[in-house]
C-alpha cells in the first residue's frame, strides 16, 4: 500500500486515482466517527461523504507540518456533523418533500435492515451515549474510539486542551452515572 | 496527605491522566491510606473499561452502505482546479476585506479626530467613520466564530484578521476616550452649570480612561495571542467592538 504522504502529493499534482486511494483508506473510519456523533447511518454517511469530499477538494489547505491528515479529516467530520445536528434542531419545511410524502406516505416502521442494525449496535454504553450533549459525545468518542490525545481532541473540536480534558471527564461521569443506574435496575429485576 | 475523600472529578482526572504530577502525588498518598477511595477508583476504572469496550464494539459493527463510495463524490472533485486559486476562496476574501475595511475606517476616524483637534478641544463630532469601523470589524470577528484555524492558509489569515481586529479596536479605544471625556464635561456642566470644574474633570477622566485603555490593550493582546483562532478570542473581539460602538453612539442617545 502506498503511504499517505505520497498519495497526497500525487493528488495535489492532479492524479485522481490517488484521491480514490485516500478515500478508500479513510472511508470507514470517517463514517464511524460520524456515526458515533450522529447515531444513525443516513446522517453519518452524509457527514462522512461531505467531509471526505471537502478534504479532497481542499487538499491544498492541508498543512502536513502542523497536523496529521486524519486529525484534519476528523476536524472536518466533526464540523460537518455539527452542521447536520444544527440542521435537525431548526425545523424546516420543504414543499417538495411534503408533496412527495403525500403521494408516497413514508413507512416509519423500521425495516429488517434497520432492525438488524439496531440489534447489532445495541449496548448500554451506546444507548447512554445518545443522552450526552454533542460536545461531550465528540470528546469521549475521540478519546476512547479514536485513541486521540487531549491536544488532538482540542484541535479537532476547536477548543482549549483544558476544555477537552474536562469534557472527557464530564462525559465519563455522565456515562458512568447511567451505567450505574442500569446496573442497579438489572440487579433489582433479578432479585424480584 | 489529603484527608477528605476524593471527589468524582479527582477520580476521573486520575484515571484519564489529566492531573499534574503534584496532584497525582497527593492522590497516590491518599489512595495508599484510604480503602474507600481505592474501591471508588476501581469502580471508575471498571466503567472506563466498559465504556471503551462497548463503544469500540458499537462502532466496529457500524459499516457504511454501498451507496457511500468514491464515484458519488467524484463529480465534485472534477471542479477542483477552480478551488485551487486560494485567493478566490470566500473564507479568505470575506473576513480579510471586512477587517481591512474596518481598519481603514478606524484610521480615517482617528486621523479626522487628530485633524479636528478633538484631543485638545472638546465637542468636536467624530463623524461616521468610527461607528462604521466598529460595524465592519464586528462583522469580521462574528464571521470567524465557526472557522477552523489549523488549515493552511487559514492559519495565516487568522493571524492577519486577529492583528487587524486588535489594531482596529485599539484605535477605536482612543476615540472612545474622547467621547467619554466629552460626556464627563457635559455631565459636570449639566450638574453645576459652571465650566471651571469641567477642565480638571476632563483631565481626570482621560487619565483614568487611559490607564484602563492600556490595561485592555495589553491584556487583550495577551489573551488573543494565547487563544488565537479559538471561538473565545473571536467572541471577545465582538464583545469589545460592540461595547466600543455603544460608547461611540452614547452622545446621540443622551
Amino acid at each position: 500500500m502506498m503511504d499517505l504522504e505520497a498519495l497526497i502529493e500525487r493528488w495535489r499534482a492532479g492524479d485522481q486515482r490517488a484521491a480514490e486511494f485516500i478515500y478508500s483508506q479513510h472511508r470507514e473510519q470517517t463514517f464511524r466517527l460520524a456515526y458515533g456523533l450522529l447515531g444513525n447511518t443516513e446522517d453519518a454517511e452524509e457527514a462522512a461523504q461531505d467531509a471526505l469530499a471537502y478534504a479532497l477538494l481542499h487538499i491544498h489547505q492541508f498543512d502536513d507540518h502542523r497536523s496529521q491528515f486524519t486529525t484534519w479529516l476528523y476536524r472536518i467530520t466533526v464540523s460537518r456533523s455539527r452542521d447536520i445536528l444544527r440542521k435537525h434542531r431548526v425545523p424546516t419545511f420543504s414543499l417538495n418533500s411534503w408533496l412527495r410524502d403525500r403521494q408516497n406516505p413514508t413507512d416509519f416502521r423500521p425495516g429488517p435492515e434497520q432492525r438488524a442494525e439496531k440489534k447489532e449496535n445495541q449496548n448500554t454504553v451506546w444507548d447512554a451515549l445518545q443522552t450526552l450533549s454533542p460536545v461531550l459525545r465528540e470528546a469521549i468518542i475521540l478519546r476512547h474510539w479514536g485513541g486521540r490525545t487531549y491536544e488532538e481532541i482540542a484541535e479537532i473540536t476547536n477548543c482549549l486542551m483544558k476544555t477537552a480534558q474536562s469534557r472527557v471527564r464530564l462525559a465519563h461521569q455522565k456515562l458512568a452515572h447511567v451505567l450505574k443506574a442500569v446496573d442497579f435496575q438489572q440487579s433489582a429485576e433479578e432479585t424480584r | 496527605m489529603k484527608t477528605d475523600h476524593l471527589t468524582p472529578d479527582e477520580l476521573t482526572g486520575y484515571i484519564y491522566g489529566t492531573l499534574d504530577d503534584a496532584q497525582r502525588e497527593v492522590m497516590n498518598a491518599h489512595l495508599m491510606e484510604c480503602p474507600i477511595c481505592r474501591s471508588k477508583l476501581a469502580e471508575q476504572e471498571l466503567w472506563q473499561r466498559q465504556i471503551s469496550n462497548e463503544l469500540g464494539v458499537a462502532l466496529k459493527f457500524a459499516v457504511p452502505s454501498l451507496q457511500m463510495n468514491f464515484a458519488a463524490i467524484a463529480p465534485r472533485l472534477q471542479n477542483r482546479h477552480i478551488r485551487q486559486n486560494i485567493w478566490l476562496d470566500r473564507v479568505i476574501v470575506l473576513p480579510t476585506t471586512l477587517a481591512l475595511a474596518g481598519l481603514v475606517f478606524a484610521v480615517f476616524g482617528l486621523w479626522r479626530a487628530i485633524g479636528a483637534q478633538a484631543f485638545t478641544s472638546h465637542a468636536q463630532p467624530l463623524g461616521a467613520f468610527p461607528p462604521l469601523a466598529c460595524f465592519f470589524l464586528t462583522l469580521a470577528s462574528v464571521e470567524q466564530f465557526d472557522r477552523s484555524h489549523s488549515l493552511w492558509p487559514r492559519r495565516a489569515i487568522t493571524w492577519a484578521v486577529a492583528l487587524i481586529l486588535w489594531l482596529g479596536s485599539a484605535f477605536i479605544g482612543l476615540l472612545d476616550l474622547i467621547v467619554l471625556r466629552d460626556l464627563a464635561i457635559m455631565a459636570v456642566i449639566a450638574m453645576d452649570g459652571r465650566n471651571a470644574t469641567a477642565g480638571p474633570i476632563a483631565i481626570m477622566t482621560v487619565l483614568l480612561g487611559a490607564m484602563l485603555y492600556v490595561g485592555f490593550v495589553i491584556g487583550g493582546a495577551e489573551y488573543h495571542y494565547k487563544n488565537i483562532g479559538l471561538p473565545g478570542s473571536w467572541k471577545l473581539f465582538s464583545i469589545t467592538l460592540l461595547s466600543q460602538l455603544f460608547i461611540l453612539i452614547l452622545p446621540y442617545l443622551i
